[in-house]
């Protein structure tokens, strides 16, 4: 994209939408110069960051004059168009699309998860659809998606293919396909075989994607709330920092609307017992796998760890990788060191309690489902998603509550008893983890590069411990990348001692458990990635109270191995 | 005095298909030796004032494609033939290559030159296993005599041909479908532009020539352009072949020069069709293939040349002429074309995937009787617009075209079907 810096007249071209002139740089498709001048073009299978397919032909336009309707989403802006979005016979060809959608399309939109905030349904109102004048047909499609943690309901599915788009174009992970042809044209995996069986890593990519309810997980907050009502069932929950994010976007409280404080009140309103600082297990994991990192870099292996979000990018390098298995960090994750511990009397809670960890994150609830890495029955991972419905189906006003301060784990309450335990924790294994954590939370928060761009995937940092020793960190956001690293550690050719990845491409900001308002959210504020505090050594979250209890912790955790 | 006029099909039946010899007695290379004599630009200058539009259906004008073509530079360039031939009706590309295979191959090798491209692919429909094989012994046999593959004739020039077979999906003659197949991809159009010639097999610049459009390309080097063009119409030089099915008595492949005759001449003309089989009368014929227009009696009149045709709403198409007797139903007729399209349809994009399923549905339950009312027959008319207007390819785009014309032609069959159930019911062949 040209830039004011690199200003050129002929990198830009000026033509006009229905009467208003708009200039627009050179490449840009007729639906971005509409959307420069304000003007809506209907879409369907246009989606942010993703190639235009033109198959719905929801936005199709006149371009000078008469001739051949094009599809404003696939169609370049060129030096002069003049461009007629909205006459007679386009609005009657949008209504037609709609029509013939709705022709095969099941009725029940009351009964719908995604009842206003569908965009099938979104357009058929604004288009003046009242009639179904080509029958009240229903598809009966049953895909091998359905019933996975991906889809519960493919007959809502409208074929756009942003799914499959997402999954091939995006992830690279080709876990989706469209099969067949003609009426019986449908999204599915490839070869036959079930979702389990093929590459996908339930990033939740494709499920975000959809405009409609077809893929959507399973409804997690349905099956958490007879554990909340309940009165002799303990419950713990935590949260990341991007679910407030996504919070503060589905339920319209603008950016900074919902602090820390306020949400602990909600989630305790809900009827959580306790609601512990994500930060302290965060903290805590970075240090184990800080450890792990230590021995590893004094044997000079080539790849001294491999970290990643998700328990399905473990599983994908299994399959597909095996021979990167062996760099793959053995330390649990932030969920799972809360999970584990939360279960059992005596741990690091006061009681025995169910554990609610609340993440933009599909892998992890998925993980629920399908059993992959540690079996955590008596433990949820739920999206924004569903605590949006829940927050809703409580008719909350966040706003009003209180701040309450988070719960505190049972061993750093104790403080000043346990600090003589840092003695522990080597200089080095500190440092390490502080960067580790540094670098999670890039992670964590996005990159704001554009999604889609090859070899985009990549940050690679490097970090001069106080002993001399420099240490290479590479971060990998989405599976392309993903893949490529993990052919080079195959091949032995990866050039980093730790290699982080992330499986969703714009991380966990825009993770597959998101709320879908904010996804490709362009008032979205990024943290500025900041690598160069991993070289200033700035704290770890909760530094004091996590080293004071990691003795204690880190004797259970491994036991509990 | 004869009507027929033969280039393409000069020869056909008469020589041994993979005889060099014999293909070089009745002309054969006689074009590319030319060619190698003329600058790229020549050739493509004599394909300009040919006025060839191209034979596989859309009537591209070849030398328009041919000169875009040439004025990208990278390379390299690859040169496809389309011998899908999957328009129903449609039998013209298979006498081509079978019976004068070598006279396509020239084609083809007179374009690898122009492009100076090394690598030709043919895209035979899956059906003809047999052609397949007489394409590779032609291959062969021009291989040996040095008119294929490495120094064609003691020049520097490369070239090499490969055959391709398709799998049977009637979308895969659409040119970009087409490449994808070849390439290994799921036979779906693409999204143009990028045009082929820019971005087309293996992302590459990329010629696709129906099998009739390159076989004509050795007469227009021999006799050049301008000769050429006044043998047929002046908006669309040369011949046309034309394949008739249906109730004629003879059907048939005919080479015709365009402009020269009428439609009422091919179907009735003792020398083509010569009239309809047995008791029945006329009714309708459906010309280009499923994808064209029907034409009843009132326009039998009209020349066959892609304007006169084009100003009466009808198409050259492919040169498929399939001819009905008044025992036919309309309604059951159009009902067997919607089902073709049903079928084929991709079904990636909305009007065609679903707009095509609910016209069947229509014309099925016209045909069981019922009644249409006013709306839904107002209905139906947007939706048949919609399809031809918004649809992602050609196939969706004319997949109306057949009852759009009926309906014009016999509107009170299709509006009240119940008066008309005396007419034959599916009775007739499909090609
Ligand atoms: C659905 C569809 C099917 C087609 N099938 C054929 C075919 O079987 N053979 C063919 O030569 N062209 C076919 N075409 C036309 C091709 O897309 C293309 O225009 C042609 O191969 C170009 O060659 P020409 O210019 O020499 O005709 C088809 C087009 C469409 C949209
Ligand atoms: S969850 Fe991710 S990997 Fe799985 S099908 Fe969706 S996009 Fe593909
Ligand atoms: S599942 Fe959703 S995203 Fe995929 S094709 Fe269907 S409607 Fe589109
Ligand atoms: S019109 Fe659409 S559905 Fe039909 S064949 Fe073309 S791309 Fe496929
Ligand atoms: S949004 Fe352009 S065709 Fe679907």
């Amino acid at each position: 994209m040209p830039t004011v810096e690199n200003f050129e007249k002929d990198a830009f071209v000026n033509l006009s939408i229905d009467g208003l002139s708009v200039t627009v740089p050179k490449g840009a498709t007729i639906l971005e110069a509409a959307k420069a001048t304000g003007v809506i073009i209907p879409t369907l299978c246009d989606y942010s960051g993703l190639k235009p397919r033109a198959v719905c032909r929801l936005c199709v336009v006149e371009v000078d004059g008469g001739g051949r309707l094009k599809a404003a989403c696939a169609t370049e802006a060129t030096q002069g168009a003049q461009v007629v979005t909205n006459n007679r016979e386009l609005m009657s060809i949008r209504r037609n699309v709609i029509e013939l959608l709705l022709a095969d399309h099941p009725k029940d939109c009351l009964l719908c998860t995604r009842n206003l905030d569908c965009e099938l349904q979104t357009w058929a109102f604004r288009l003046g659809v009242r009639s179904l004048p080509f029958g009240e047909g229903e598809a009966s499609l049953k895909s091998q998606l359905e019933d996975t943690n991906l889809s519960q309901n493919m007959s809502k599915c409208i074929k756009c293919g942003r799914c499959v788009a997402a999954c091939q174009d995006v992830q690279e992970t080709m876990a989706l396909c469209a099969a067949n042809r003609s009426i019986h044209y449908e999204i599915s995996s490839p070869y036959g075989k079930t979702i389990a069986e093929g590459p996908c890593v339930f990033c939740g990519e494709c499920l975000t994607a959809c405009p409609v309810s077809a893929l959507e997980e399973k409804d997690g907050a349905l099956s958490l709330m007879p554990s909340l009502d309940k009165e002799d069932i303990k419950t713990a929950a935590i949260f990341s920092p991007q679910v407030i994010v996504g919070l503060e976007d589905a339920l319209d409280y603008g950016a900074g609307g919902i602090s820390s404080g306020k949400m602990v009140s909600a989630l305790k309103n809900l009827g959580f017992d306790r609601v512990y600082p994500r930060d302290f297990f965060r903290s805590m994991a970075a240090l184990l796998e800080a450890k792990e990192l230590c021995e590893n870099l004094s044997k000079e292996k080539k790849v001294a760890c491999v970290s990643t979000c998700s328990p399905y990018v473990r599983a994908y390098a299994a399959k597909y990788y095996p021979e990167a298995i062996p760099f793959f960090s053995s330390s649990p994750n932030p969920m799972e060191l809360f999970s584990m511990n939360g279960r059992k009397k005596g741990g690091i809670f006061f009681e025995e309690a169910e554990t609610v960890s609340f993440m933009p994150c599909l892998a992890q609830g998925a993980e629920r489902e399908e059993a992959v890495g540690i079996g955590s029955q008596h433990s949820y991972h739920l999206t924004v998603r569903d605590l949006v419905k829940l927050f809703k189906q409580k008719n909350f006003n966040i706003g009003s509550f209180g701040y309450s301060p988070f719960d505190c784990p049972r061993i750093f309450s104790k403080n000043g008893s346990m600090v003589k335990e840092e003695a522990m924790v080597s200089e080095e294994q500190l440092e390490l983890a502080r960067a580790i954590c540094e670098l999670k939370k890039v992670g964590e928060s996005g990159r704001g590069y554009s999604r889609s761009v090859p070899g985009n995937g990549l940050l690679e940092v490097n970090l001069e411990l106080s002993s001399g020793k420099s240490v290479s960190f590479h971060l990998v956001f989405g599976m392309g990348q993903a893949k490529t690293s993990l052919e080079e550690i195959v091949k032995g050719n990866l050039k980093a001692d730790y290699l982080l990845i992330m499986a969703c491409p714009q991380g966990c900001l825009e993770g597959g458990g998101q709320a879908l308002k904010t996804i490709h959210n362009p008032h979205l504020t990024r943290e500025v990635p900041n690598i160069s505090n991993m070289i200033t050594k700035s704290k770890l979250p909760l530094e004091k109270e996590v080293l004071g209890a990691y003795g204690e912790v880190y004797g259970q955790v491994m036991s509990l191995k | 005095m004869a009507k027929t006029l033969k280039l393409v099909s000069l020869g056909a039946g008469e020589i041994d298909p993979i005889s060099v010899s014999e293909y070089r007695g009745i002309g054969g290379y006689r074009a590319l030796e030319k060619a190698f004599s003329m600058r790229p630009k020549e050739i493509i200058g004599e394909v300009l004032e040919a006025k060839l539009l191209g034979r596989g259906g859309a009537a591209y004008p070849a030398g328009k494609k041919w000169a875009q073509l040439y004025d990208i530079h990278e390379t390299p360039k690859y040169i496809v033939c389309n011998a899908d031939e999957g328009e129903p009706g449609t039998f013209k590309d298979r006498l081509i290559m079978e019976k004068l295979p070598l006279r396509l191959i020239e084609g083809m090798t007179i374009a690898g030159l122009v492009f100076g491209s090394e690598h030709g692919y043919i895209y035979v429909r899956g059906e003809y296993r047999k052609i397949q094989k007489v394409l590779l012994r032609a291959i062969e046999a021009a291989k040996k005599e040095n008119l294929l593959g490495k120094g064609i004739m003691g020049s520097s020039f490369s070239f090499d041909i490969e055959i391709v077979s398709g799998a049977g999906a009637y979308v895969c003659g659409e040119n970009s479908a087409l490449l994808n197949s070849t390439e290994g991809r799921v036979g779906r159009p693409r999204i143009k532009p990028p045009h082929l010639a820019e971005v087309g097999l293996f992302l590459m610049p990329t010629l696709v020539n129906n099998v009739e459009s390159l076989a004509s390309i050795p007469s227009i080097v021999v006799m050049g352009g301008k000769e050429y063009l006044s043998l047929g119409h002046p908006d669309s030089g040369g011949t046309k072949l034309v394949c008739l099915s249906g109730r004629v008595t003879s059907p048939g492949v005919y080479e015709v020069p365009l402009g020269k005759v009428s439609l009422r001449d091919l179907i009735f003309d003792e020398e083509f069709g010569g009239g309809i089989q047995g008791e029945g009368e006329f009714k309708f014929v459906h010309l280009g293939g499923q994808s064209g227009a029907i034409a009843s009696k009132a326009l039998l009149d009209t020349v066959y040349s892609y304007s006169d045709l084009r100003k009466v709403g009808l198409t050259v198409g492919s040169g498929a002429l399939v001819v009905m007797d008044s025992g036919v139903s309309i309604l059951e007729y159009l009902k067997k074309v919607s089902e073709f399209f049903v079928h084929e349809s991709c079904g990636k994009c909305v009007p065609c995937r679903q707009g095509n399923r609910v016209l069947l549905k229509f014309l099925a339950r016209l045909s069981r009787g019922s009644l249409a009312s006013e709306g839904e027959l107002l209905n139906l008319k947007r939706l048949i617009s919609a399809m031809s207007r918004a649809s992602f390819c050609g196939l969706g785009q004319t997949s109306a075209t057949a009852l759009k014309s009926a309906w014009k032609a016999f509107p009170a069959e299709l509006e009240r079907p119940a008066a008309f159930d005396k007419l034959q019911v599916g009775a007739f062949p499909l090609p």
